[in-house]
């Protein structure tokens, strides 16, 4: 019973130390050393924590950047994606239950099974709607990975504080 | 017109004078009113007020107590201490003829 508890709260602590890492470098500082400096059990610091970065990552959305993105890549892209994705289910889906649905261990050690399996997936990935949607694919993962490197690097969610003023 | 929240901060903040940073703001509404107060809440109505002009934050030194940590520290602006002082006037005002009592 007592490990347990010992395990949760460990777990609540990593989880704060965690998100606290959503914090610019000073506030994350700042506001370690005030859980330091506290009596706060993991769960009321969790929670505090929680708020101040709900709240910061909300400030964002003040800005008139990440609506853009939202609107001019993040929609279209994933709505390409969705159809591009919907399309190539449908065949591909037959193929792959066929082996999947028919697989045994005997099976396995056929070299038939494994013949027409190699046949089967390169035929399914040169397919037709395979191509645009990996097309999509790497697109869209740039422009993510550009997205999540943004606001740290370019959006300032709180002036940077003088120091020892 | 200041909340009850930013008039707590800012009287504790004036009260501490230059100790005043997150963690003894935070004791110091703590022990006055008994209820526990939230380090995001704190820091939230420290960014809004400093927007307003009501306080001026600055990151001190490491200090070794917290694990060399630094900490934000605040000072009340004459705007801020107007304010207070505002909010304080306007409370003794009205209550002036009103007697609390519970039965």
């Amino acid at each position: 019973m007592g490990v347990r508890v010992s395990n949760q709260r460990t777990l609540a602590w990593w989880l704060v130390d965690r998100i606290l890492r959503l914090l610019d470098a000073e506030e994350r500082e700042a506001v370690r050393g005030d859980l330091a400096e506290s009596c706060d059990s993991a769960a009321q610091a969790l929670r505090s924590v929680f708020h101040l970065i709900m709240h910061r990552q909300s400030m964002l959305w003040q800005y008139p950047r990440p609506w853009l993105v939202l609107f001019l890549f993040v929609m279209p892209l994933g709505m390409l994606l969705s159809f591009a994705s919907r399309s190539h289910a449908g065949p591909s889906s037959i193929y792959l239950w066929l082996v999947v649905n028919n697989a045994n261990l005997s099976l396995l050690h056929n070299a038939g099974y494994w013949y027409t399996l190699l046949q089967i997936v390169p035929a399914l990935l040169r397919s037709h709607p395979t191509r645009p949607m990996l097309s999509i694919c790497h697109p869209t993962s740039s422009i993510g990975s550009e997205i999540g490197r943004t606001p740290s690097a370019q959006i300032s969610l709180r002036r940077e504080l003088p120091r020892s003023g | 017109m200041l909340g009850e929240f930013e008039y707590l901060l800012l009287t504790a903040a004036a009260s501490l004078g230059d100790e005043a940073y997150g963690a003894s703001i935070r004791r110091q509404i703590e022990t006055a009113t008994g209820r526990h107060c939230s380090i995001g809440a704190l820091y939230i109505t420290l960014d809004r007020m400093e927007s307003k002009g009501l306080v001026k934050t600055w990151m001190g030194d490491p200090t070794p107590q917290r694990g060399g940590r630094s900490k934000r520290m605040v000072r009340v602006t004459p705007r801020g201490a107007r304010a207070a002082s505002s909010f304080y006037s306007a409370v003794r005002g009205v209550t002036r003829n009103v007697a609390w009592e519970f039965e």
